[in-house]
């Protein structure tokens, strides 16, 4: 260390005094000054090449780390209370519910929920915990524990409940007998009437507020948390807030802002039964508008549930909701309880309280709902109860905003998307087209939290706006722009799904969302997530159609071939092509027979890798014959030209593709490959600023030259592929593919007897692998790369009798290849790229044995020690067999 | 805490007393951790987190309303630098872990339309570096932490590292370019 510290010194020393010089004198003045070290003399040049008075982009880096780190979920990972957050559950009017744990004596789940409402100062804070100590108390068997709450330093307000691992209510009921209905509803009943007896009301009963757990018993969340928002919102008021409240299940007094009571919670427990019953809305609200709520709520009239269809509904049941669901509070059942002992009675068969209306009441009401229509807006107005009133007009204003951007985004999506989309061209158009949709969609998002309808209509258009990202970024990086948005559906349609909102045929589409997801997350080497969004596909596909199962396994297939999995991902394509044989036919839409063609496709590429080579042709022409199908019904599809130059590629590569088991007829691949060009380049054509087209054709020239059996064609195609990637437009892809272009140059020029060109294509993939490093000095593939251009420039250069520098460049190759294998030391890919570089460099050494069997002697060291401390490595193992192997011949 | 408690450790510190700093250490963190955390929480939109900005606030908030004399503030700002690299750098570590991004294998001209990605962040090869600066001149890292972790003016770190200002402008003028041919690769 000391002698480092010196030589640190003695290199500060001269680089201060060389940089009092001017610029031009630097260099002769260092190198007069460390005349005979040439090292010394290197260093201190390095320093100057890098000199400069600003700081060198190092504030930048630190603040973009600063930039990247604001841009997380702040919440996830978090501390709150003796809880830490792991992940989110899902998105509400009123906060966020985020999965939590709690790690000190045991680990205990839990939902925190964090309130979207501020109680910075000590009032707000004072009043969040004298309500919250109002709630602690309640511990019924049916409703969600408060464990916890508080707020944080920066007075957010929060609360811990018992997590519940259960589904939707309204899912679990749809199954369940009139009897078991009425039984679950019952013990809902129980757990509101409790809390009543606490003197806590609910306030926002929902079926999205209960869920159902696995012993079948329900569970009620939130209990008087629209109390505490309101609290705080609204100060001591008892007025309502409409932001957070469910219109759908909101009592009349509720929206007019009068106070609330037990009846209000019958009211909502009315509605949710209402739903049990039909599962349908008893209100459904076209808009926010606060008159349309007002109207629909507070003077339409309630059909019975029976009117939905469910005739065994008619009398006593019907009744029983009617009565529980009166606008006039005064007419409710006046406790819980009342409403519990009907539902009683009915289940006993004895004849229950509730009673249709009077033909005289009902008249009476109808005179009324006449004259109010007949009146003016100004009549309107006036039933509104005061705190509406000085709100409604803005809130009209926002209102028809926020439906013409809706609008808006919808025509650009669906129509105008949709005509443009078949057709080739346009990318830009296209582009565009995205881009505005989603500041359209991103901006409505925000303020849908309270309408399923519109959550799930704007879930649909980021998924169609994901999938067209995704179709158009074949390349790297990209696929983080599909991923965000595939994921804001996503967010959308789980949370729909957890309210049990969701439709059959909306989660088919949902599992199929999912499927994107897992094919994008592993694009983008998210394996881990890739596994999860496949896991979830599988478990909501149950139950659902062939084609939504097959998706599912489809995308299992997908996250397992990923992880390594072959046999079992092999075994899931099958399954799910299968299930799609059951039911696609010649006139089933495309998007089922390319799915259909995609997961034949997907098998049989693993089943060229496994060897198993006849059984991936047979797949590869099954799907052929699909999409010959395709292209007669639709010869203008761009995606069915997508899948057909796909299909054409991999039948190619099975054939004859040189550098992965094939079935060695290379004519007939090559033959194939050309069929995909042609289609490429069509395509191409009419899409000109595609970079990802002109990608594909530069690749598919790579593949075709591998497959020449004479080198100089070889090289001619090898040329054709490399003139497309220089007009690539991404300089980073076009660098990368230079360099696997310019490795096989050099293979093929040597192989011509053209070491004069193959040496300088090898200088310049080192070149560009040191650029490519430069630019991303943290990436160990980076590092290994540079490291093994340079040990491949120097053993060519020892076969070609250029001794002279290669000693140099086989020791900066290693150092490269050592820094690769020390960033990354339990990954076999490093130690085995180094454990070949010093392999070439013994090679390179046979005219001096002795030399020679040192460096090998030092590769057995090497992997002894390595093995030693990763003694389960097979990889380490197998190598050093090897090393051995090598060092007793050299002896 | 109290701000007295506060001004008190500091004074304590700069007087010469070791367990001052070691009292002082776990309160300043968690006072920039907590604001980087409300920063992350978009409670500031609109603002561009800048570590140099969380680092002041962190001292405004632990010294109150006191006046404190800019010597001090220095003292201050030198600790809170290096935390504020390492909740950096803690990030990175974590983003890095779940991404898995660093190991992308580059396209190569035989694979089937094939894939790379994953961002890496810069952060964690400027510590390592910075690691190794460390272990030659330490004093040089110090300059950096403060300057590019907590925007220090050269006459403050000075004043900290008790050298004269000169010094840290070479100082700062040979760490730079050291760590930026470090960052930039071996150039042959």
């Amino acid at each position: 260390m000391d002698l480092a510290r010196n030589r640190w010194q003695l290199v500060e020393a001269i680089f201060l005094e060389a940089s009092t010089r001017s610029p031009e004198d630097r260099e002769r003045f260092v190198r007069e000054r460390c005349a005979g070290d040439d090292e010394l003399c290197f260093s201190v040049l390095k320093l100057i090449a890098n000199d400069g008075t600003a700081s060198g982009g190092l504030d930048s880096m630190v603040a973009k780390a600063a930039v990247e780190l604001a841009a997380e979920d702040p919440w996830i990972g978090r501390r709150v209370g003796s809880y830490e957050i792991r992940s989110l559950i899902g998105r509400g009017g009123m906060g966020s519910v985020y999965r939590a744990e709690r790690d000190d004596d045991f680990r205990k789940e839990a939902a925190v929920k964090i309130l979207n409402f501020s109680a910075a100062d000590e009032h707000a804070r004072k009043r969040f915990r004298r309500e919250r100590q109002i709630l602690a108390p309640l511990e019924h068997p049916n409703i969600a524990r408060l464990l916890d709450g508080g707020s944080t330093l920066e007075g957010t307000p929060y609360l811990v409940m018992e997590y519940i691992d259960g589904r939707p209510l309204l899912v679990h009921c749809e199954t369940l007998s009139r009897a078991k209905q009425l039984e679950l509803f019952g013990a809902i009943c129980d757990a509101v009437q409790y809390a009543h007896q606490k003197l806590v009301i609910h306030r926002d009963i929902k079926p999205g507020n209960i869920l159902v757990d696995r012993s079948g018993s329900p569970k009620l969340l939130d209990f008087g948390i629209a109390k505490l928002a309101e609290a705080d919102t609204q100060g001591e008021l008892e007025s309502p807030s409409t932001n957070i409240m469910t219109p759908e299940y909101a009592s009349p007094e509720q929206v007019r802002g009068e106070p609330v009571s037990v009846t209000t919670d019958v009211y909502a427990l009315g509605c949710v039964l209402y739903e049990i019953f039909t599962g349908k809305r008893m209100h459904r609200l076209s808009s926010r508008d606060p008159l349309e709520i007002a109207r629909a709520v507070c003077h339409a009239e309630t059909p019975p549930p029976s009117s939905t269809g469910a005739k065994d509904l008619r009398g006593d049941l019907d009744n029983i909701v009617l009565k529980a669901v009166q606008k006039d509070p005064a007419r409710r059942y006046q406790s819980v309880e009342r409403l519990r002992e009907d539902i009683g009675r009915y289940l006993d068969g004895r004849p229950v309280l509730a009673r249709p209306d009077s033909f005289a009441y009902r008249a009476v009401k109808f005179a009324k709902r006449n004259r109010l229509s007949i009146a003016a807006a100004a009549a309107v107005t006036v039933a509104l109860a005061a705190g509406f009133v000085s709100t409604w007009h803005q809130a009209q204003i926002a209102e028809r905003r926020f439906n013409q951007v809706r609008g808006l985004a919808n025509k650009l999506m669906f129509d105008f998307y949709d005509r443009i989309a078949s057709l080739p061209g346009a990318m830009e158009a296209r582009t565009a087209v995205v881009n505005t949709a989603l500041e359209y969609l991103d901006a409505l998002s925000k303020e849908s939290a309270n309408d399923p309808g519109l959550q799930w209509e704007l879930s649909e258009a980021y998924t169609r706006v994901a999938q067209v990202q995704g179709f158009h970024s074949v390349s790297a990086g990209r696929f983080q722009d599909s991923l965000a948005t595939i994921s804001k559906a996503l967010a959308l349609q789980e949370s729909l799904l957890r309210r049990g909102l969701l439709t059959q045929e909306q989660k088919e589409k949902t599992v199929g969302a999912y499927q994107n997801l897992t094919q994008w997350s592993i694009s983008a080497l998210q394996r881990p997530a890739a596994k999860q969004s496949a896991e979830k596909a599988m478990a909501l596909s149950e139950g659902l159609s062939p084609g939504a199962r097959a998706r599912a396994l489809d995308a299992m297939g997908q996250a397992e071939a990923a992880m390594g999995d072959l046999p079992s991902a092999v075994k899931r394509y099958g399954e799910a092509i299968a299930l799609w044989r059951s039911v696609v036919t010649a006139s089933s839409p495309v998007a089922d027979t390319c799915a259909l063609g995609y997961a034949l496709m997907r098998r049989s590429r693993l089943l060229n890798f496994l060897g198993r080579l006849e059984e991936a042709l047979a797949g590869y022409e099954e799907e052929r014959r699909w999409i010959d199908l395709d292209l007669a019904r639709f010869p203008h599809n761009v995606q069915v030209k997508q899948h057909s130059l796909l299909n054409y590629e991999m039948i190619g590569t099975l054939l004859g593709l040189p550098d992965r088991p094939n079935l060695g007829r290379r004519k007939e691949g090559m033959a194939m490959l050309d069929k995909a060009i042609d289609v490429a380049r069509e395509q191409s054509a009419g899409d000109p600023t595609s970079g990802a087209l002109i990608r594909v054709r530069a690749l598919l020239w790579g593949k075709r030259g591998a497959m020449q059996t004479d080198t100089r064609l070889a090289l001619a195609d090898l040329e054709k592929c490399g003139d497309l990637i220089e007009s690539m437009p991404d300089e980073i892809e076009r660098a990368e593919l230079r360099m696997s272009y310019l490795g096989d140059k050099a293979q093929y020029l040597d192989k011509l007897n053209r070491p004069v060109e193959a040496r300088a294509a090898l200088v310049e993939l080192a070149r560009v692998a040191e650029s490519q490093l430069e630019r991303r000095p943290d990436n160990p593939t980076g590092v290994r790369v540079h490291g093994e251009a340079l040990v491949e420039l120097a053993s060519f250069d020892v076969r070609h009798g250029r001794r002279g520098d290669a000693g140099a460049l086989f020791e900066r190759g290693l150092d490269r290849l050592r820094q690769a294998d020390r960033m990354s030391p339990t990954d076999a890919r490093y130690i085995t790229a180094l454990a070949s570089g010093m392999e070439s460099q013994a090679r390179s050494l046979e005219n001096d044995p002795a030399k020679a069997r040192v460096a090998r002697q030092a590769i057995v060291d090497l992997l002894t020690a390595r093995l030693r401390a990763q003694p389960d490595s097979k990889p380490v193992g197998k190598l050093l067999a090897q090393a051995q192997a090598a060092l007793a011949k050299s002896k | 805490m109290a701000d007295t408690e506060f001004t008190g450790l500091l004074s304590g510190w700069r007087a010469g007393d070791p367990a001052a700093l070691d009292r002082l250490t776990p309160l300043v963190f968690d006072e920039l951790h907590r604001l980087a955390i409300h920063y992350m929480a978009g409670e500031r939109r609109g603002h561009t987190l800048q570590p140099t900005a969380l680092v002041n606030e962190a001292f405004l908030k632990l010294s109150g309303d006191r006046a404190i004399d800019w010597e001090s503030r220095s003292h201050f700002v030198a600790i809170a630098a290096n935390h504020m690299r390492r909740i950096l750098v803690d990030y990175a570590r974590k983003k890095k872990a779940e991404k898995r991004g660093g190991d992308a294998a580059p396209v190569t001209l035989k694979d089937d339309h094939a894939v790379t990605g994953g961002a890496m962040a810069e952060i964690l090869t400027l510590d390592e570096a910075l690691d190794r600066l460390g272990k030659v001149d330490e004093r040089k890292l110090r300059a950096v932490e403060m300057r590019f972790f907590g925007g220090m003016e050269m006459q403050e770190i000075a004043l900290v590292l008790g050298v004269h200002a000169k010094t840290i402008q070479n100082d700062l003028r040979m760490a730079t370019a050291w760590l930026r041919s470090e960052l930039s690769g071996a150039r042959a």
